[in-house]
C-alpha cells in the first residue's frame, strides 16, 4: 500500500471520489455481499430465507433497505448458542487460511467471535486502519503509545496500520482499565510519544492522575501533538478541556462497532466518523418503524461490509444511536461522515427524538464538576427524562445541572443522584447492573 | 567479564535513580521499533529492534511446540494483550512482527485480555471455540478456577491442555498436580520472564526447557554468588537473541534446579525443575 507523503490530508483517492461514482461502487459492493452470502454463507442462507429474498439484483439504496433483512445481535449470539460454536456460517474466509479470532464487545452480555485471514488483514481492512490512523494524525516514523488488548478487531488492525506505516510503538503494560493509567502515564513521561490511541476513560484517568502527582499536565503531555480516543463520544467542552490541560494541538474519536466490524475516525473538522464507503456501507433507520433516514435524522445504523476474507456483517444493526452527517466535510473527504451518540439501550426514545448519551454529556462537560463523571438516562414521562448521576454533588450544582440539560436540549430534565449506578471495568456505566 | 546477575528490583531501582527507563540494558546503536514495558508497575522497559521482535515471536514458538502445540490448533491466550506471552503469539498482536509464534506453527491465537474479570469470558471462549491449547497466567488461576467451579464447567471437554504460565515467579509440582485433580486436565508449566522476554515450557516428562539457541540458562546458588550451569537456586537468564536491549545474567523471582543429564524427552537443552 502506498503511503502519501506525511503532510497530505487525505490518505488515497478512494476517500474522494465523486458522490455518484461513490454510490454507484457502493450499489454494485452490496449487490456482490448480498449475492456472495446467498450463495456461500448458511448464516445468511437462512435469513434470506426466511424474509423471502428474491435473488435479483437491488438497483437503489431505498430498495437494498426495503428487501434485505436486518440482523441484531442477538440473532448472532443466538446462533452461536445454537451451533455451540463461534463459526456460524457468516465467515467468508473463501478458503483461505485463518489467522486470527476476535471477540466483539459482548454488549448483550455475550461475545460473538469474528474470524480474519491475512488477505483481508493486508487488505481492505489495512486500508481501513490506514485512513483511520492518518485521519486522526499518525504519520510514518512518529513515536506513538499504544495498547494492544488482542481480543478486540481494532486493536489487530491498529496493529497492522502502526507497521504499515513505520510508526514506533510504545506499549505499557496492562489494558484500557482504570487500575493500569498510573502505567500509561509513567510511560508518557519516560518516552515522549508525539501521538496516543487510547480509549476516553483512561485519558481521563491520565489527567486526574497528573493533578494526584500535582504534575503539570502540559509538561507531562509536552512531546504529544495528538490523542485519538475510542470507546465513547467525546463532548466539545471536554475536548476543549484536554487541549487547554494538556497543550496538544488536537483530540480525536474514533468510533465504530466490533459487533459489526467497521470503524472510523474524525478529522480536524470533528463533525462525526468518516466510514469508508469502498468498504462498508452505513445506512440508519429509524429504530421503531425500520424505515430508511434521511442524512441529518437520529435512528440506528446498519452495516454492511463489502470486504471478504473474514466474517462479514450484511445489514447488522449495531443498536447504536447515529446520524448520517449531512453536508460536505472541510476537509475534502467525500466519504459518508457518522455520528455516533452512544447505545440505543443507554438512550430514551421520546415520540420526537432519541435522548442519547452523547446529549447529556454535551451539556454536563459545560459544568467542570460535572465533566466525565457517569451517569445515566432514564425515562421519567411521555416528554420528561431524568438523569442519574454516579457522583454527589451539592443540590445547588444538581440544580445547575438540570438547567444545562434543559436548556441544551429543550426538554423537560432533572439531574439527581443516584447510589445505585454499576460501573463496569472501562469505567463506564453498566445499564440495570 | 560476565555481568553481574540483577533482578528486577535493582533494574527498577537503577531506571529510577538514572532516569533511565532501559536501567542501562538499551543498545545506543541499534533502532527500535518497538518499547515494551517489562512488568506491571516496573518502570524498566525493552528497546526491541525489528529483528528482536521476530526472534522473540521464534521463541515463543519453541516454547509452544514443546507443550505440543501443532498446526491447526486454536490457543487461547488468557493474559493481557501487552503481556510477552500474548505480543508474540500473533503478527497482528504487536508491530512491525511478520509472524507470530502462531503463524510459525499454523495455529491460530485468540486472546481474552487478562482482567480477573475476565474468566468468564475464557471459559466463554473454550466453551465455543475448543482451543486445543489453552494459557493461562498463574496469576488468574484462583480467579479461573472459581469460576469453573461456579459454571461447572468440564474444560476438559473442551481443551487438550492448560498451560500456566508465571511470570516471574516460580510454580512448583504440587500446585500443579492440584490443577490436574481439580480441572481433571493435563496442566504443564509456561515459565516465563518479561524483563527477559524468555520462555521455557515443560516437557511431556515434566521438566522445563529453555531452547539453548535463544537463551544461557544458569543458576545463582546463593544470592550474590557467581552463577553455575548446573545446581540449584534463583534461575539466572542471558537473552542470546535481543538486540536493542542486554539482557545478560537477568536474575528473575524463581528458585530451581538445573540438572546434569539430559531429559528423557530427548530434548538436547539441559532439564530444570522449579523448587516449590
Amino acid at each position: 500500500m502506498r503511503i502519501p507523503p506525511s503532510a497530505q490530508e487525505i490518505f488515497d483517492a478512494g476517500e474522494v471520489l465523486p458522490p455518484a461514482e461513490m454510490a454507484r461502487r457502493q450499489l454494485r459492493g452490496l449487490n456482490r455481499a448480498v449475492r456472495f452470502a446467498a450463495a456461500n454463507l448458511p448464516f445468511y442462507q437462512r435469513v434470506f430465507a426466511e424474509a423471502g429474498l428474491a435473488p435479483e439484483p437491488v438497483r437503489s439504496f431505498d430498495e437494498y433497505a426495503r428487501r434485505v433483512p436486518s440482523i441484531r445481535k442477538a440473532d448472532v449470539a443466538g446462533a452461536v448458542r445454537a451451533a455451540g460454536t463461534g463459526q456460524i456460517g457468516i465467515e467468508a474466509l473463501g478458503g483461505r487460511r485463518l489467522s486470527n479470532v476476535v471477540m466483539t464487545s459482548g454488549t448483550l452480555g455475550f461475545n460473538t467471535f469474528a474470524f480474519l485471514t491475512p488477505s483481508d488483514l493486508r487488505g481492505g481492512s489495512l486500508l481501513n486502519s490506514l485512513r483511520e490512523l492518518w485521519i486522526v494524525g499518525v504519520r510514518p516514523g512518529m513515536k506513538v503509545l499504544t495498547l494492544s488488548p488482542a481480543w478486540h478487531a481494532l486493536a489487530l488492525l491498529d496493529t497492522r496500520g502502526l507497521t504499515a506505516l513505520g510508526a514506533e510503538a510504545v506499549i505499557p503494560w496492562g489494558t484500557f482499565a482504570p487500575r493500569f493509567v498510573p502505567n500509561f502515564l509513567d510511560a508518557v513521561v519516560a518516552h515522549r510519544p508525539e501521538h496516543i490511541l487510547l480509549t476516553a476513560p483512561v485519558l481521563r484517568g491520565m489527567i486526574e492522575e497528573c493533578d494526584r502527582r500535582e504534575a503539570d499536565a502540559r509538561d507531562v503531555f509536552a512531546s504529544v501533538r495528538y490523542i485519538a480516543c475510542a470507546g465513547e463520544s467525546l463532548s466539545a467542552p471536554y475536548r476543549r478541556h484536554v487541549i487547554e490541560r494538556t497543550g496538544i494541538d488536537d483530540l480525536f474519536e474514533r468510533g465504530g462497532s466490533s459487533d459489526g466490524m467497521f470503524g472510523g475516525g474524525e478529522c480536524f473538522a470533528h463533525r462525526g466518523h468518516h466510514i469508508s464507503a469502498d468498504l462498508h456501507y452505513v445506512e440508519v433507520i429509524d429504530p421503531v418503524s425500520g424505515e430508511l433516514l434521511a442524512p441529518g435524522r437520529r435512528g440506528v445504523p446498519l452495516v454492511t461490509n463489502l470486504l471478504r476474507g473474514r466474517s462479514v456483517y450484511i445489514r447488522f444493526n449495531t443498536e447504536d444511536v447515529a446520524a448520517i452527517v449531512p453536508g460536505e466535510c472541510p476537509c475534502g473527504r467525500t466519504d459518508p461522515v457518522i455520528e455516533l451518540y452512544g447505545r440505543l439501550s443507554d438512550s430514551v426514545v421520546l415520540e420526537d427524538r432519541i435522548v442519547a448519551p452523547a446529549d447529556i454529556r454535551e451539556a454536563l462537560d459545560t459544568i467542570p464538576d460535572f465533566m466525565g463523571q457517569p451517569f445515566q438516562i432514564e425515562h421519567a414521562g411521555p416528554a420528561r427524562i431524568r438523569i442519574a448521576m454516579g457522583v454527589t454533588r451539592p443540590w445547588a450544582m444538581l440544580s445547575r445541572a438540570t438547567d444545562a440539560v434543559r436548556s441544551a436540549l429543550r426538554i423537560d430534565a432533572t439531574v439527581t443522584i443516584s447510589e445505585n449506578l454499576a460501573v463496569g471495568w472501562k469505567g463506564q456505566v453498566m445499564r440495570g447492573g | 567479564m560476565p555481568a553481574t546477575p540483577a533482578g528486577l528490583h535493582q533494574l527498577a531501582t537503577h531506571a529510577e535513580r538514572e532516569h533511565d527507563p532501559f536501567a542501562g540494558r538499551r543498545s545506543a546503536a541499534a533502532e527500535p521499533a518497538v518499547v515494551i514495558q517489562a512488568a506491571d508497575g516496573a518502570p524498566v522497559y525493552l528497546a526491541l529492534t525489528r529483528e528482536d521482535i521476530a526472534a522473540t515471536a521464534r521463541a515463543l514458538s519453541s516454547a509452544w511446540k514443546t507443550l505440543g502445540v501443532a498446526g491447526g490448533d486454536t490457543v487461547l491466550i488468557y493474559d493481557y494483550g501487552a503481556s510477552p506471552l500474548t505480543l508474540f503469539a500473533s503478527w497482528c498482536y504487536v508491530p512491525h512482527l511478520e509472524k507470530g509464534a502462531a503463524d510459525l506453527l499454523g495455529a491460530v491465537p485468540i486472546c481474552n485480555d487478562g482482567l480477573p474479570e475476565f474468566a468468564s469470558r475464557a471459559l466463554h471462549v473454550l466453551r465455543y471455540l475448543r482451543p486445543g491449547v489453552t494459557i493461562v497466567d498463574a496469576a488468574h488461576m484462583p480467579v479461573f478456577l472459581r469460576r469453573v467451579a461456579e459454571e461447572r464447567a468440564r474444560i476438559g471437554e473442551w481443551t487438550r491442555l492448560l498451560a500456566v504460565s508465571p511470570d516471574d515467579e516460580a510454580a512448583g509440582p504440587r500446585e500443579i498436580a492440584a490443577w490436574e485433580r481439580e480441572l481433571d486436565l493435563p496442566v504443564r508449566l509456561l515459565l516465563r520472564s518479561g524483563p527477559a522476554l524468555f520462555f521455557a515450557a515443560q516437557c511431556e516428562a515434566g521438566a522445563l526447557h529453555a531452547d539453548p539457541r535463544h537463551y544461557r540458562v544458569e543458576v545463582a546458588p546463593v544470592e550474590g554468588s557467581e552463577p553455575v550451569a548446573v545446581g540449584e537456586g534463583s534461575l539466572c537468564i542471558t537473552n542470546r537473541f535481543l538486540r536493542g536491549t542486554s539482557v545478560e545474567r537477568y536474575l528473575a523471582n524463581v528458585e530451581v534446579a538445573i540438572e546434569r543429564g539430559l531429559c528423557s524427552c530427548g530434548r538436547s537443552s539441559r532439564p530444570f525443575r522449579c523448587l516449590a
